[in-house]
């Protein structure tokens, strides 16, 4: 289905007050990180419809990362224990639909935890590799 | 509330031959509108063997009517009941299944259940009328417009009938047996653990009923079902006496045999349980990908209670080409929690797609991991609709975390 | 809450279900909401819908068509007599009568088919006409023939000729579906794959060169041919397909746009007389030989789907007569209007494609009363009797459960069909292939998509991203586009976007694939 030198695409959604800061951090070492991952910053990791990672899977990303602050850290104080629990569904739904679980990962990263970001991306990377292109990346034949 | 059983037949002796076990719960209706004591009855009017439209009437005289038992046809009342009286005073029978859906949508504030009196019937299961007069067509030898009754009695399904003579004759055969050859009821009552319905306010049936009695057994659950019931012992309209401790394990035990045979039915059905993840998504794929979103699974689906800005409407766009739509994730991943497995989604796709046995998958497994059965206290939130955690913390492991 | 048992009235199958009417507190008194529910027992559809079958209480909510006499609000009676009058003063062959048979029963067609006769008018037309015209008495037959779906269910061969069942008749694809499970063999013969997958087996054909179908004969060979048939279907398509099928052996199979259309072909458009053509109808309006034109529950300018231009030719009539039950884009042109009944009120029965007669649930005949004014005044069960009469059926009423329609046999004689040259076309750089498929609501003016299927190298060629919308030729609506692996010259549209580019009406009839294409960027 795919060229046999494929890169892995893979959305990661961040929150505004520490994932997305601690993404930043790490983007200081990006050479360090490889170039497959797409950055969305919302201003909560609540913020993120369950709907928005279907879609991305939908569309064909290899994986879709959920990051925001820990538990307890939430800069609306308790947005971030819906994301757990919307979490907990999105990831049995992946599970009973086919697709590897692997691909869907769920992490808290604080602003100062830039290498744990870079860490997770170069594990995810290296996991779908192995795993390979999602089954719902579409290559139009012309 | 400690629940009271009893067993309980109309008075009047019109309503009493008229029932299927003595009329209990026609004349507790009847009664409770000629008091004033509800607004409206949403009753199942039989028009035929095979036919029963949904009324909602004030008129006790068309509640009359309704009695009876008919087991060809498979509503579900939960969404007429909020389209047409979500905030009257209503009484209703209901399977199991209706009442789990008014109460879901009770939790999700579309219908004001202080007022509706959930009168549960027990159920063993439906069947689809055209299966229904194919299988007294293929099966019974009838031709499917002389049969005048059905009932299902002792693990048949008996159709009287008028013969070619005029004369009225009985033929019946076993539930079991016409299941085993793919017949019966719906797959989503073989599979129905649910039989007797305790999230209603009554729970009546004729299990633990001594034989050739005519008489409901009523299982009285909760304050709202001693009112009705006492309004309707004042008025004179039933009579009442106490269940025998016979009656009770009787009816405990048919229903564990019904559950037990469910169980069988559920692995049986299950065509997706050996399957490897990959062939999983491949099925998935295949059988979401004829859907041509006329919306009707969404809106038979008594849990649904969104209006036309549903997120499963508003984000799915046909121009989107998604191997599987999201209208169809989005229904899947909301109702995770909260599919009661009635089936009506499958019965109105008007493409086949086998979407009772595509929600199980999802829900089953993620209700039994939630603690969380759906439908059974209206107290109880949705967990996707849950701030606080069910789950620890720690974002590295899931609670259920499996191989 | 009243429970009233109806039919879909948008495509042959007619499927079954209720409309549910009931008060709700937000409504002025006196005013019910309507919604539906599946009515499981209905024979032809099992009580499941498509989605414009769900969208039926929308439908039925439009704004109801006043009765006017020139703009005034008139009593019925008085505009009746009015429409009457105006039509007396025309002579016989300039007025048409036309009827689409979307939301008609078969009562009103009999009455309809004697108001015009009345007249002394040859120009009623049902739909369909063109194309019966041109056939010969076995091909005609053919034409007009139903099946009950438990046969295709039970084919052990099914051909499915340029059908996209879940786009054209959603309620028919389960049907080929279940026909697989008990072992059909089914051939799909389209211009693209079905990719929502109906058959095992798709052969492709070029749309720019039909005639090739012919050399189709062993793959078609002994089976069911399913197609359809409407209004704007070319006279060569067809010829083809009953060509095919007589010199294969198979059994043709043509669904059709309406309710009723069954009802109007046996009840309206059969029989020796000439009947109208409705395009040719609406050139003798265009040029003024017809003068008058009585309209019934058709709204033309969305089944033709250039509104300015059906404005434009009927403001040539000097009477024009519009009776139905909701306003149309036309009724501001219509000199009288008459108000019938929306379909589900009806009284009266209607003939689906597999030939079942079903009674609609409602107690009204307004519109059968305001038909029989023109005529012979004559009352419901005379009419309805008619109707029995005419399909053979003298004895009790059938149910929905019989087949009551007759079939008729017959063995097309392929010398006596029309000839039609369809040479192989070619497309110029700029041009792409148009293949239309309609929904079943087409001839209310209901379209559902807003956009168009096109290939990939389609995609590239034309230089499309995200937002980016597709006109064609002359027609100024916009189309948005999916990518779907259609073959790189063709483009799958909802709307038969050729007719706004049509120099006379008749041009409609040769149909239009080949169009130009081009790209209005967001």
């Amino acid at each position: 289905m795919v060229d046999a030198d494929w890169e892995p695409k893979i959305l990661a959604f961040c929150c505004n007050w520490c994932s997305y800061a601690g993404a930043d951090a790490a983007g200081l070492e990006r050479r360090q990180i490889p170039a497959t991952v797409r950055v969305i910053r919302v201003m909560c990791s609540g913020r993120i419809d369950p709907a928005f990672v279907l879609m991305g899977f939908l569309e064909g990303a290899d994986a879709v990362l959920v990051t925001g602050c820990h538990i307890g850290d939430c800069h609306y104080v308790d947005a971030n224990y819906k994301t757990r629990n919307r979490y907990e569904f999105l990831k049995e739904l992946v599970k009973e639909l086919g697709l590897d679980p692997e691909r869907l990962q769920l992490r808290w990263i604080s602003a100062s935890e830039g290498p744990i970001f870079a860490d997770m991306v170069r594990e995810v990377t290296e996991k779908v590799k192995k795993l390979g292109p999602s089954p719902f990346r579409k290559v139009w034949k012309s | 509330m400690e629940p009271r059983y009893y067993l309980a037949w109309a008075t009047d002796e019109a309503i009493r031959a008229r029932g299927a076990n003595g009329g209990f719960v026609t004349a507790l209706l009847v009664s409770a509108l000629e008091t004033d004591f509800i607004d409206l009855a949403l009753v199942v009017m039989k028009k035929s063997v095979y036919e029963g439209v949904p009324v909602l009437t004030d008129d006790p005289e068309l509640v009359k009517e309704s009695a009876g038992s008919l087991h060809g046809v498979p509503w579900n009342l939960a969404k007429i009941l909020l389209e047409c009286a979500p905030d009257k005073r209503v009484g209703v029978p209901t399977k199991p299944c209706d009442a789990r859906g008014i109460i879901e949508l009770a939790k999700r504030r579309q219908i004001t259940l202080d007022n509706v009196y959930l009168i549960g019937l027990n159920c063993g299961g439906t069947l689809h009328p055209l299966r229904m007069r194919e299988v007294a067509a293929e099966l019974y030898g009838l031709d499917p417009d002389t049969v005048q009754k059905e009932e299902i009695t002792g693990g048949k399904l008996i159709f009287r009938y008028e013969d070619e003579g005029g004369a009225t004759r009985e033929k019946g055969l076993r539930i079991d047996e016409l299941e085993q050859e793919g017949r019966g009821r719906r797959d989503a009552c073989k599979t129905c653990t649910t039989k007797i319905p305790v999230m209603a306010d009554l729970a009546c049936g004729n299990w633990g009923v001594p034989k050739g009695e005519q008489k409901t057994f009523v299982e009285v659950l909760t304050e709202k079902g001693v009112a009705i019931l006492e309004n309707a012992l004042n008025k004179g309209a039933i009579a009442v006496e106490d269940a025998t401790e016979q009656g009770i394990a009787l009816r405990t035990k048919i229903e564990r045999a019904m559950q037990e045979l469910a169980a069988r039915w559920k692995d049986e059905l299950d065509l997706l349980r050996d399957k490897s993840p990959s062939e999983r998504l491949a099925f998935y794929t295949e059988q979401l990908q004829r859907c041509i979103h006329c919306g009707a699974c969404r809106a038979v689906c008594p849990v649904c209670a969104c209006d036309e800005d549903a997120k499963c409407l508003d984000l799915n766009d046909e121009q989107d080409a998604y191997a599987i739509s999201l209208y169809n994730l989005l229904r899947i991943l909301h109702l995770m929690d909260s599919c009661i497995h009635c089936g009506q989604c499958e019965e109105v796709c008007p493409v086949d797609i086998p979407l009772t046995l595509i929600q199980r998958r999802f829900s089953e497994r993620m209700q039994a991991h939630l603690d969380y059965e759906p439908g059974m206290d209206v107290t109880e939130t949705p967990p996707y609709q849950e701030t606080k955690l069910r789950w620890p913390a720690d974002a590295k492991t899931s609670a259920f975390e499996e191989a | 809450m009243r429970t009233i048992t109806t039919n879909c009235p948008g495509c042959c199958i007619a499927c079954g279900l209720y409309l549910l009417e009931f008060s709700t507190p937000e409504l002025p008194a006196g005013e019910l909401k309507l919604s539906l529910a599946h009515r499981k027992l209905a024979p032809m559809n099992e009580g499941k819908l498509c989605k414009f079958g769900m969208h039926l209480p929308t439908f039925y909510g439009r704004e109801p068509l006043p009765t006017l006499v020139d703009g005034a609000e008139t009593e019925q009676e008085e505009a009746v007599s009015e429409a009457k009058a105006r039509l007396e003063r025309l002579k016989p062959d300039e007025i048409a009568f036309v009827a689409l048979p979307s939301t008609i029963t078969n009562e009103e067609i009999v009455s309809f088919v004697s108001g015009a006769k009345a007249c002394g008018s040859a120009n009623l037309c049902f739909g369909f006409e063109q194309i019966i015209n041109a056939l010969p008495e076995d091909a005609r037959s053919v034409l007009i023939n139903g099946l009950p779906f438990y046969e295709i269910e039970a084919a052990s061969k099914i051909v499915l000729f340029l059908l996209d069942p879940y786009v054209h008749y959603p309620l028919l694809a389960r049907r080929i579906l279940k026909a697989r499970e008990n072992g059909a063999q089914v051939i799909d013969i389209a211009f693209a794959h079905n990719w929502r997958g109906i058959a095992a087996e798709t052969v492709l054909i070029d749309p720019l060169d039909l005639g090739s179908v012919q050399e189709l004969r062993d793959t078609v060979a002994n089976s069911l041919i399913i197609g359809e048939v409407t209004p704007y279907t070319s006279l060569a398509l067809i010829s083809l397909l009953l060509r095919l099928a007589a010199e294969t052996a198979s059994q043709l199979f043509l669904l059709k746009p309406f309710a009723n259309s069954t009802g109007a072909l046996l009840l309206g458009s059969s029989g020796a007389e000439r009947r109208g053509d409705l395009f040719e109808i609406l050139d003798s309006i265009e040029n003024g030989t017809i003068k008058g034109l009585y309209l019934l529950e058709t709204d033309l300018s969305a089944v033709l789907s250039n509104a300015a231009a059906v404005k434009q030719t009927l403001s040539q009539l000097d009477v024009l007569i519009e009776q139905n039950a909701f306003r149309t884009q036309l009724s501001e042109l219509a000199h009288v209007t008459l108000q019938s009944e929306p379909f589900y009120r009806k009284r009266g029965t209607i003939l689906n494609i597999e030939g079942r007669l079903l009674a609609l649930g409602g107690e009204s005949t307004n519109g059968l009363r305001i038909l029989e004014q023109l005529g012979s005044n004559r009352a419901f069960a005379e009419v309805h009797a008619a109707v029995k009469h005419v399909l053979g059926l003298e004895i009790a009423e059938p149910t929905e459960f019989e087949i009551a329609a007759p079939r008729i046999e017959a063995m097309v004689d392929v010398t006596t069909l029309p000839q039609v040259e369809e040479k192989p076309g070619a497309l110029d750089g700029e041009q792409y292939v148009l293949w239309y498929k309609t929904n079943p609501f087409f001839w209310a003016g209901i379209r559902d998509k807003g956009f168009v299927e096109i290939s990939p190298a389609a995609m590239q060629a034309l230089g499309l991203f995200v937002g980016d919308a597709l006109i064609e030729g002359e027609h100024e609506e916009k189309n948005g586009f999916k990518v779907v692996a259609v073959p790189e010259k063709l483009i799958v549209s909802e709307d038969p976007l050729w007719m706004h580019s049509r120099v006379q009406w008749r041009d409609v009839k040769k149909g239009g694939t080949v169009r130009k294409v081009l790209v209005k960027r967001a």
